[in-house]
């Protein structure tokens, strides 16, 4: 390690130092240096002592949470391909199909983030942030595995520039950056990211088998009508489909790489919890405003409207991309609302507005990722008012 | 009596805790040093220069805000050296007392009879007023206001400084004839932060005449004057608090008494490098290698005169400060560690619980002068939201200073701050929120 150091600091001193030919590369040689080694900083004055977690150990923990949501996405990336095509759905296959789709857009996606983010860094001189690596994992598991290369090299790009960098990095965005590329493929390439052939990978359609639909469950669910009496109801469906609870709860089912299995995402949400990353005020008050506003339509519907309608409000929480969002995105720290009292109603806003979209808004079976672009905006005028209401408390204190 | 259940706040378990016995009094050093980089919120204006010789007492320098503020020598000797740093600001008077053992003289006064302004003349002329600062912003108490409440600092719970509980159980008598004494300055309370920590509140303590005892939970900073004053009687506009430690207080009166001012105090000497943490009696403003003697690791350290989280930095041939009780040694953040965020962290001090030992740590941990991470930008974690003892929310205030926005600053609470540097301890982005602050409270002290 005392070799490894060696070459680092004395290529320092000779090419990345103030003044040296490779002065404006240092951001990257930086980059490097403090993956490997702990930056050379001191206190200056008291405290003098400081805290040993640093952004990098907090991002590392997002990943960490995120890993089980990972091989889960992989696994049924694969497994969904298989069994549309009638080939193995032994493990081993099904993992393998799922790495030859998912690998090659994470390494797309940290690939091009990352040369955006090192560009930025170099022109801006502001140190490669290590944020990067958690949005160049979120962006491919919120993607469905079907998409083409291209788009989503332009969709991080999106994402990463104007999601981020034109607001100053990391910390300065207002939305989030993964969201932001997301919906930027979402607007641009609607075929290739919504609708009913986008889910499951089959490398030529001829080999699906018969009666294949590769809808995911809000589709279904959307496009239900329960017209008389003997129509079957919403639940019943979906369990037509092979989409009763445990099914969309354990994950098998198509969808984004990474958000269909809400046990895997919930392993993730319990090491956030654990670790105190990731606001758990956000996700349970989300969850709660989605419950509220489910059980309101699921209440209040008409018989002739749409079976989203009717879908019963526990659901909505193992279907889509709920779960995902409010885990992984909604707990965004930076675009989220700052305060903890601010979180709370921008975690309920998020779920309210999330069934609010997915039932009313024909035009969209899923609403998750609009619901958080949009409390993502509303985040500083929630914090706004938050604060004012902290500040009316001190007053009254010194009065 | 009053209750405070603190929110926020945090013990940090740092290594090389001082063992509760004082069995070492160090004789007088033959170098003293009068700090004035420790003493906030004048301007100082020497009227010795270097090679003078002064008697105890004898003015080194006063206040050019308000000359009645004077900081006197505390010994017979003659000035070696005045060190002066940046932009010629005067940081020390280190005066050679060697042979010259004899303490301040002034004449003895009965505490009963003494008036209100006899009494703040008093502390004025004999240099002790230094000791009684002054909230907002933690500065020497100004003698043309008088305080709401007075606050003894009875509790002190920063990691390794002094145990008041400790030190001061023994000196009933003296303690209370200074209770006395800030009785005629303040028509408020007297007010007391105790809480059992390592050793038991003294009993006489908890009943103690024309006092208000505030118990609290032993926590950092629960003993801080800003921090209690928020929490029970927070200050309304224009009024001032003013706080003093409780060794100081003894001492003031004890120069009632005996007309001695006494600079002696029990002090600690601490941290991961000494090889032996312990108490030591020994005199303020005492050259730091006279507490060195048991040895300190080799290397690079880095010594504290007062606390770990809101000392000042000295040289290791340097001098303690005017107000630090307790000396820590710990090693400068030199050393680079290998893959230091992948590793799992048993040893790895945190207020968050990121590492894994917030479940399996060890009882103390041992930290280093390194920043642990490089500055980033805020990414609204909330931890300096958490630990704040003052109810603040610092993600909000720092970036309202950076705005220069200081009437917003206002409204936040920056004069509530009282600088406990916790929120800048738990930064993951290693913002120095502290110091953001700090800044605006002398902008905000110095524009009025």
């Amino acid at each position: 390690m005392k070799l490894l150091l060696d070459i680092f600091e004395k290529s320092r001193k000779d090419f990345f130092g103030p003044g040296k030919v490779l002065e404006q590369f240092e951001p990257g040689f930086d980059a490097a240096e403090t993956f490997l080694f702990s930056p050379v900083h001191m206190t200056k004055k008291g405290p003098h002592v400081r805290d040993s977690v640093d952004t990098k150990r907090y991002m590392s923990m997002v990943i960490m949470a995120l890993i089980p949501a990972l091989l889960f996405g992989i696994y049924n990336a694969g497994y969904q391909s298989q069994l549309a095509t009638s080939q193995s759905i032994a493990f081993i296959d099904c993992f393998t199909q799922g790495l030859i789709l998912v690998v090659p857009l994470i390494i797309l996606s940290y690939a091009v983030g990352g040369t955006w983010e090192a560009i930025f860094a170099v022109i801006r001189k502001h140190p490669i942030n290590e944020g990067f690596l958690v949005t160049g994992l979120l962006f491919p598991l919120i993607l469905p595995p079907t998409i083409p290369l291209w788009q989503a090299a332009i969709g991080i790009s999106f994402g990463v520039v104007i999601g981020k960098e034109v607001f100053g990095g990391t910390g300065m965005n207002v939305l989030n950056p993964a969201l932001v590329a997301r919906a930027f493929c979402f607007f641009s390439y609607p075929g290739k990211m919504s609708g009913d052939n986008v889910w499951v990978y089959a490398k030529d359609a001829s080999t699906l088998v018969d009666g294949f639909s590769g809808a995911t469950p809000l589709a279904v669910a959307a496009a239900h009508h329960k017209m008389s009496v003997t129509d079957p109801s919403v639940v019943e469906a979906l369990s037509a489909k092979g989409f009763d609870f445990m099914s969309m709860f354990s994950g098998l089912i198509p969808g984004s790489i990474g958000e269909t299995s809400t046990v895997a995402i919930m392993l993730g949400a319990l090491i956030l919890a654990i670790v105190g990353v990731a606001s758990f005020r956000t996700m349970l008050s989300c969850v709660f405003g989605a419950m509220l506003t489910g059980l309101v339509f699921y209440n209040l519907a008409p018989d002739g409207a749409a079976g989203i309608y009717h879908l019963p409000p526990h659901l909505h929480l193992v279907m889509g991309g709920f779960a995902f969002g409010c885990v992984f995105m909604a707990t965004d720290p930076v675009s989220s609302a700052a305060t903890n009292l601010g979180k709370m109603i921008y975690g309920f806003g998020i779920g309210v507005l999330a069934v609010l979209i997915r039932t009313v808004n024909p035009a969209y079976p899923e609403g998750m990722m609009l619901a958080i672009l949009f409390m993502n905006v509303f985040a500083p005028l929630i914090d706004f008012y938050v604060i004012q209401f902290h500040i009316a408390k001190r007053r009254r204190k010194h009065e | 009596m009053v209750r405070m259940q603190l929110s926020g706040g945090y013990n940090l378990n740092l290594a090389g805790k001082p063992s509760l016995d004082i069995t070492t009094a160090l004789d007088l050093p033959s170098l003293i040093s009068v700090k004035a980089s420790d003493l906030q919120g004048i301007k100082p204006m020497m009227k010795v220069k270097e090679g003078d010789s002064v008697k105890a007492g004898d003015v080194l320098f006063i206040n050019k805000l308000n000359d009645k503020v004077k900081i006197v020598a505390p010994f017979d000797g003659t000035i070696k050296e005045i060190k002066r740093g940046n932009r010629r600001v005067l940081l020390e008077v280190i005066i050679d007392v060697s042979g010259k053992q004899s303490v301040s003289q002034f004449k003895s006064r009965s505490i009963d009879e003494i008036s209100e302004n006899d009494l703040i003349n008093h502390l004025l002329d004999t240099g002790s007023w230094a000791f009684i600062r002054q909230y907002p912003y933690n500065v020497i108490a100004d003698p043309e206001l008088r305080p709401r409440d007075i606050y003894i600092e009875t509790l002190t719970n920063e990691p390794h400084v002094p145990d008041m509980n400790f030190v001061i159980k023994d000196q009933q008598e003296a303690f209370e004839k200074g209770v006395q004494l800030l009785k005629k300055i303040t028509p408020g309370n007297i007010f007391m932060g105790l809480a059992n920590t390592e050793v038991e509140i003294p009993e006489w303590l908890r009943s103690l005449k024309d006092t208000t005892p505030v118990y609290t939970n032993n926590i950092y900073p629960a003993g801080e004057a800003a921090v209690q004053s928020y929490n029970i009687a927070p200050m309304k506009k224009d009024e001032v608090i003013w706080h003093i430690n409780a060794q100081d207080l003894i001492a003031i009166a004890n120069l009632f008494d005996s007309g001695k001012l006494d600079y002696s105090r029990v002090m600690t000497v601490s941290g991961s490098c000494v090889n032996k943490a312990k108490y030591i009696k020994t005199y303020i403003g005492s050259p730091v290698k006279t507490f060195l003697k048991d040895g300190v690791s080799s290397g690079e350290n880095r010594c504290i005169s007062g606390g770990i989280f809101t000392g000042l930095k000295i040289e290791q041939d340097g001098y303690m400060g005017f107000y630090g009780h307790s000396l820590h040694v710990i090693q400068e953040g030199v050393e680079r560690e290998f893959l230091p965020f992948q590793r799992p962290g048993f040893e790895k001090a945190s207020f968050s619980r990121v590492f894994l030992s917030t479940f399996f740590g060890p009882e103390s941990f041992v930290q280093t002068s390194s920043q642990m991470g490089e500055e980033r930008a805020c990414i609204a974690c909330s931890h300096c939201e958490d630990v704040c003892p003052v109810d603040i929310k610092p993600q909000f205030l720092f970036k309202t200073i950076l705005a220069e926005d200081y009437s917003m600053a206002e409204k936040l609470g920056v004069k509530d701050c009282s600088l406990c540097g916790l929120c800048t301890y738990v930064c993951p982005s290693k913002i120095d929120l502290d110091e953001i602050i700090s800044s605006a409270q002398q902008f905000l002290h110095k524009e009025g």
